[in-house]
């Protein structure tokens, strides 16, 4: 039986489309919102996505991030209401089709249909059975061959497992635009402005654990304490949210920068950076952020972050990564060199530290990266 | 009969006669003299429509459209071969997609 996941809120809706796709002999796997939905993708592998139109986030949001990680995945929106001109402006977003209300098996079932007919395409042709006269020579062969072959295999096997462990210190994101770096919860928190989305990554394997979308802001900076996290937006302001699922918003101010680098957080004030003008501003933890100190930076400020003990600032001139102890942010007390950082094709975007690591976003070639460092040098 | 498992194909907005609620689909191929059209909306042989839809950068509203033929497929899909009536349409249709091709 096919397995179709369902994105809607709605009880009501709920129960009727489980009767419709039961109908339709489907499985269903119902997702509250998109975070749940993508919280469990990978796990369901489902066969088709349908959308309950009208939820937040929107389902163009829902779209795009599905398709995101599925590019090929048939998503179906379910309109409340026969609409052509909506249903036109997702399908250009990707949708598969919509479906128009009410949502009864006949309305779904062409829709069902087709979208499995689209989904499962067979990746590999099994290999045609060899012959008996071929089946005799290939088991000579094999016998002959097998005890060095097992050897060999069973290095290659735990050579493999030793690598495949090994998380790489770069990964190409699933987004271009990556803005912003926190760390909460044990994952990486990465923000894109072009997608206006924070990502939950697994520092594991940094696969995709949530997203958080943002229609009516641009995410440009991220920060975090034990308790919030600190948005900034392009519109110049910085908004201090709690490290709940939607991360709320509970305060907002204006920074004042012409061109913030970032924002972070030393366990008791608030750091910010001005790649223009090329300081490090410290404020208080308050809601309107007062500027208590201005520290000048002398080199090209790409990106900056903070922990308990230093500032750090990714230098795209000196191809560094440079650090200040928090009580003396003119003198640098040790730089790195990073080779992304002097690459040209590489332009820094965001800086991070969990406290061993250092951790770089970056732009190249229309691909956004995430770069992991050692931070202890 | 074109499968209709393509991104390539352009959705299309159809308004439909007597003021039946507008419907939508995509189209498959689109010439000056007509397109191929895929709907899972019941359009019948020599019924009217008018077709909205993009092409490239340029945005075509209300083309004159007429059914010429249609085929059900299994999954209940209607693929319709449509040809545009109005003369001066298909004119700025071929222009269109000159200039599409030139590209």
């Amino acid at each position: 039986m096919p397995t179709v996941q369902i994105i809607s809120s709605s009880e009501k809706d709920k129960n009727i489309l489980q009767g419709a796709f039961a109908d339709l002999g489907a499985e269903t796997i119902f997702s509250l919102d998109l975070n749940d939905a993508l919280a469990i993708f990978e796990r369901v592998r489902p066969r088709a996505v349908f959308i309950a139109d009208g939820e937040d986030p929107p389902s163009e949001i829902k779209i795009r991030e599905i398709l995101r990680i599925a590019p090929f995945m048939p998503v179906v929106v379910m309109l409340k209401r026969r609409d052509a001109a909506r249903a036109v402006a997702l399908m250009k977003l990707g949708a598969f089709d919509c479906a128009q209300a009410p949502w009864t098996p006949e309305e779904l079932r062409p829709l069902l249909k087709k979208a499995l007919k689209l989904s499962g395409t067979a990746l590999a042709v099994a290999p045609p059975p060899p012959d008996k006269m071929r089946k005799a020579i290939l088991a000579a062969g094999a016998l002959a061959a097998g005890l060095f072959l097992f050897a060999l295999g069973y290095g290659l096997s735990q050579y493999r497992k030793a690598e495949a462990a090994r998380i790489p210190d770069t990964v190409e994101l699933p987004y271009s635009h990556p803005a912003g770096i926190a760390f909460a919860d044990g994952e990486v928190l990465v923000a894109d402005w072009y997608t206006q989305s924070v990502y939950r990554h697994s520092t594991a394997d940094y696969k995709i654990n949530g997203v958080t979308s943002f229609p009516d802001l641009t995410p440009v900076g991220l920060g975090h304490s034990a308790d919030n996290l600190w948005l900034a937006t392009a519109d110049g302001r910085i908004e201090r949210r709690s490290r709940d699922k939607r991360l709320t918003r509970t305060a907002a101010a204006k920074h004042g920068m012409s061109a913030l680098t970032g924002v972070c957080f030393d366990g008791l004030y608030v750091w910010t950076a001005d790649g223009k003008k090329g300081v490090f501003q410290k404020r208080m933890n308050n809601d309107d952020l007062r500027v208590l100190g201005e520290y000048p930076y002398r080199g090209e400020l790409a990106a900056f972050t903070c922990d308990r003990d230093f500032l750090w600032a990714a230098d795209s001139k000196s191809g560094e990564i440079v650090k200040f102890p928090l009580d003396n942010p003119e003198k640098s007390a040790a730089a790195m060199s990073v080779a992304e950082l002097a690459d040209r094709t590489f332009r820094a975007t965001a800086l991070g530290t969990d406290g061993t690591s250092v951790w770089l976003t970056g732009e190249r070639g229309g691909r956004g990266l995430l770069i992991k460092k050692n931070a202890r040098f | 009969m074109p499968d209709f498992n393509s991104k390539d194909y352009i959705p299309a907005a159809i308004r439909l006669p007597h003021d039946a609620p507008p419907a939508w689909g995509r189209l498959s191929r689109v010439d000056p003299a007509g397109c191929a059209l895929v709907s899972r909306f019941e359009l019948k042989e020599g019924s009217g429509a008018a077709l909205a839809f993009e092409l490239g950068d340029e945005t075509f509203s209300d083309i004159m459209s007429r059914v010429r033929s249609r085929r059900r497929d299994a999954e209940g899909y209607f693929a319709y071969e449509i040809s545009f009536t109005d003369e001066l349409q298909r004119n700025n249709l071929q222009l269109a997609l000159a200039r599409l091709a030139a590209r």
